[in-house]
């Protein structure tokens, strides 16, 4: 080990020589032992560093996510991502509007069931047996809508 | 690999497809993965999602495992890293990230000591997420995933000289940021 190498190892893995490769830490302490005062301030340096980079957390998951993940890995294959299951019933912004689209078209087909029942009971007979034979309201309505 | 793994047999109950021990799995390793993918890519919702996906993988890939061949906590390494790679890629192509869109909602105030302590842990993670990606990676790895140096430079699939080097350059970049308050070149 070479006062060099000491400061690569330095550089490279941080102030903790318990953090640096296992088979050059023996030689390490031991050179430091033999020169304190220029590695030892060196290492005292780059500690500093070390403090600063502690100071990143990441925050510890919760049980709920812990509990949802578990639920998706063992689940029988399909492709699903909770937090998009989250943002969509979170947001709910469709939901309204799924709403409304079938008022909109339940009001429409009730509507069309009262025109064309108004629209039989003027038609004569033989319209009206075939429109029993057809099985539609819509019977008489030409497909491509010229009628209406 | 001749060392002892803690994780293995536990890999092996989930091949035989016990749920109890998928659950005991990510206890042991979702905080642990979570901070990897959040040092990663800097987005605690994206950090979530990779750490499902890579428990999805292990339950479906359990019964496949080859004991010797890696670490299991090595592997779930190499497919969380794989999976922030994809999400690093896609985001050449998206709009630019609003920082606040992922934040924490806090509303209520918090006490002075944790608001300085969350000053200090985000201006740490805004210095990590300028560093250029390999070094990132390297740093993460080894400081804060307590990687060896074998193992770290494995899954970078570089050698040890590599991974010092950027390691080095990766400190170097910080401690200009971090220590001097100025901004140093890439």
């Amino acid at each position: 080990m070479t006062a060099e190498r000491f400061r690569e190892l330095l550089a490279a893995y941080g102030a903790d020589i318990a953090r640096w490769p296992h088979g050059e830490r023996a030689a390490a302490r031991l050179l430091e032992a033999n020169d304190p005062a220029a590695l030892r301030q060196a290492r005292a340096d780059e500690a500093g560093l070390d403090a600063w980079l502690d100071q990143h957390v990441s925050l510890a998951p919760d049980r709920a996510l812990a509990r949802r993940i578990v639920a998706a890995a063992i689940a029988p294959p399909q492709r699903w991502s909770w937090r998009l299951a989250g943002r969509w019933s979170a947001g709910a912004a469709w939901w309204p509007g799924a709403g409304l689209t079938l008022t909109g078209l339940a009001g429409a087909l009730a509507g069309a069931f009262a025109v064309s029942v108004a629209l039989r009971q003027g038609a004569p007979a033989a319209a009206a047996a075939d429109w029993q034979s057809r099985g539609t309201v819509f019977g008489e309505l030409a497909g491509d809508g010229s009628e209406e | 690999l001749n060392e002892h793994d803690p994780d293995a047999e536990l890999l092996a109950r989930i091949g035989r497809g016990e749920p109890e021990a998928m659950r005991e799995l990510v206890a042991r390793k979702l905080a642990r993965l979570v901070a990897l993918a959040e040092r990663l890519l800097g987005r605690r919702g994206e950090a979530e999602d990779v750490a499902q996906e890579v428990f999805v993988r292990a339950w479906k890939q359990a019964a496949r495992w080859q004991p010797g061949n890696a670490r299991v906590d090595t592997w779930l390494h190499r497919v969380a890293l794989n999976l922030c790679y994809d999400r690093l890629r896609a985001r050449r192509d998206e709009e630019p990230y609003d920082e606040a869109q992922d934040a924490i909602a806090d509303v209520a105030p918090i006490p002075e000591q944790a608001l300085q302590a969350r000053q200090r842990s985000d201006r740490v993670g805004a210095c990590l997420a300028r560093l250029p990606a390999r070094q990132r990676e390297a740093l993460v790895l080894q400081y804060f995933q307590e990687l060896s140096n074998g193992e770290a430079a494995a899954l970078m699939e570089i050698s040890i000289e590599a991974l010092e080097s950027l390691l080095a350059r990766a400190r170097r970049s910080l401690r200009a940021r971090l220590m001097n308050e100025e901004i140093d070149k890439p």
